[in-house]
């Protein structure tokens, strides 16, 4: 059986139930874990543990339930939130006696090694990119797309909260056409999600099913490449779009609504800006009021400096900078070093070409070759040859992929972006 | 050595060569690939990936065999 789409209302009627209720019960200063896969209990959780001063542990809807209770059994919590079949949710205090903690929120990184990190932040920085709400967008329609106990996801909460604003919240685990048919039907305003949660939502939309226009559509997460920033905004016709860069660790630094890919070269070493970025080595660093307070259980690795290494890898063209890849994730093909995205970004620009994503496979000769999985466009054919014959055109050999599999849809990880096997 | 393996090894050369903008060359078995042919070490990492798809076979699974001439390619394969 699958669940509905929960809605919270922070227009006119402000209170939310169950968070009140909640609230009430939890002694202010206490320590609280909560799996966002229970989402009425996360977003009671989330409302509650701001308001009575509390350390919240938000587990992501992707951790398994085993995962989540033995990392519950780890740390010695004060209370679990969990909600049952029946969906009652159940508040159980599991140590005795008082410990008094920072208030703030402990979100888990999925990070590139797979090992999930806690990152903590106060309840002020969490919200801060979010709490000012332009009248354009008052008492709009939200739909919760990214994973809710991530940054980006608290980010369209808060926004949604400080703007009055209705967030839809579709049930875990639906596909893309269920997503196209709610977005539709609960007549959503404004949707925030990685570039390719978007291009799968394009791709999946139903050919007889009215496309929505959208008063703002916002991505983030990934590299928003030119050609999915103009198929969204020929798809959608969004009043704004905006594509984002905001990491768990920094928070919200770059926001950028002129429809163009990568941001004003401008920003970098400007004095003026609230978030500062420089770029050193060919990585952007960011210093914020908005950053995290630690990682948890980690303390070694918490860097005290107050400038953050993103490992974004930037590239300065004319007066715009462009995200390249990242220093962590790039292949050797031959001893020369590519960047997936690159190869990706040329490879979205051929009209044969919807999505695809792009990795190494081992190889006797240079160690590993270039591969690519395709999604060909709607009515288009696409073959090896031609697609190499036109990479050819922009790439160095050694980046155009020896090998392409055509493929009916790219995999994507819990967070929303593209999996590079 | 069956000449059916040392015929797909160059065709697959040729192919690749072909893609790359180079004229097909005539292939024996004591051709030296990468000095009697324009192929690269790129277009032979493509070779390789290609005879494997066209075979199903890995003969380089458990590590690199060395191999120079088309004939050697070859009998990876027929091996």
């Amino acid at each position: 059986m699958q669940a509905d789409a929960i809605q919270l209302d922070f227009g006119t009627a402000a209170s939310q139930p169950l968070a009140d209720i909640l609230a009430a019960e939890l002694p202010s200063g206490s320590e609280l874990a909560v799996h966002a896969r229970h989402r009425a209990a996360f977003f009671a959780a989330l409302m509650a543990a701001r308001k009575r001063r509390c350390l919240l542990f938000a587990a992501p809807s992707y951790w398994t339930n085993t995962a989540f209770d033995d990392w519950v059994a780890a740390r010695a919590l004060t209370y679990v939130l969990r909600s049952n079949d029946e969906n009652e949710i159940e508040l159980e205090l599991r140590t005795q006696g008082k410990r008094t903690s920072t208030p703030g929120i402990v979100l888990f990184t999925s990070g590139s090694t797979g090992t999930p990190k806690g990152v903590e932040h106060s309840w002020q920085s969490i919200a801060a990119s979010s709490c000012f709400a332009p009248d354009r967008i008052r008492a709009k329609r939200w739909y919760a797309a990214y994973e809710c106990a991530s940054y980006a996801g608290l980010q369209v909460f808060y926004a949604a909260s400080a703007s009055q604003g209705c967030l839809i919240v579709p049930p875990v685990g639906i596909g893309f056409a269920e997503h196209a048919q709610l977005i539709r039907s609960q007549q959503v305003d404004i949707l925030s999600a990685t570039p390719s949660w978007w291009r799968m939502l394009m791709f999946a939309w139903p050919a007889n099913l009215p496309r929505r226009r959208l008063l703002q559509a916002t991505l983030g997460g990934e590299i928003a490449d030119q050609s999915t920033l103009d198929q969204i905004s020929e798809f959608f016709l969004p009043e704004q779009l905006t594509h984002v860069f905001a990491t768990s660790e920094t928070g919200t630094a770059i926001a950028v609504s002129d429809r163009k890919a990568g941001f004003p070269a401008a920003h970098l070493d400007d004095p003026r800006r609230t978030v500062k970025l420089r770029v050193r080595n060919g990585v952007l660093q960011v210093q914020s009021p908005h950053r995290m307070r630690r990682y948890v259980d980690d303390e070694g690795a918490t860097c005290q400096d107050e400038w953050l290494s993103t490992g974004d890898l930037i590239e300065v063209v004319g007066d715009r900078c462009f995200f390249t890849g990242r220093k962590d994730q790039q292949f050797n093909i031959g001893g020369l070093k590519v960047k997936p995205q690159e190869v990706e970004i040329a490879l979205r620009r051929l009209p044969e070409v919807h999505d695809c994503v792009a990795y190494a496979r081992p190889n006797p000769i240079l160690g590993s070759v270039l591969v690519a999985d395709v999604v060909v466009a709607a009515g288009a054919k696409a073959d090896h040859g031609t697609l190499r014959r036109q990479l050819r055109k922009v790439l160095p050999a050694y980046k155009v992929p020896q090998r392409f599999r055509f493929v009916q849809r790219i995999g994507m990880l819990p967070s929303g972006k593209a999996q590079r096997h | 050595m069956s000449s059916e393996w040392l015929k797909l090894v160059a065709d697959k050369i040729n192919e690749v060569l072909v893609e790359n903008g180079n004229a097909p060359c005539a292939i024996v078995a004591s051709t030296n690939i990468l000095h009697e042919t324009p192929l690269d070490s790129l277009g032979l990492a493509i070779v390789v990936l290609r005879l494997e798809e066209a075979t199903g076979k890995d003969p380089f699974v458990e590590g690199f065999k060395n191999f120079h001439t088309a004939g050697e390619l070859a009998a990876l394969y027929a091996g």
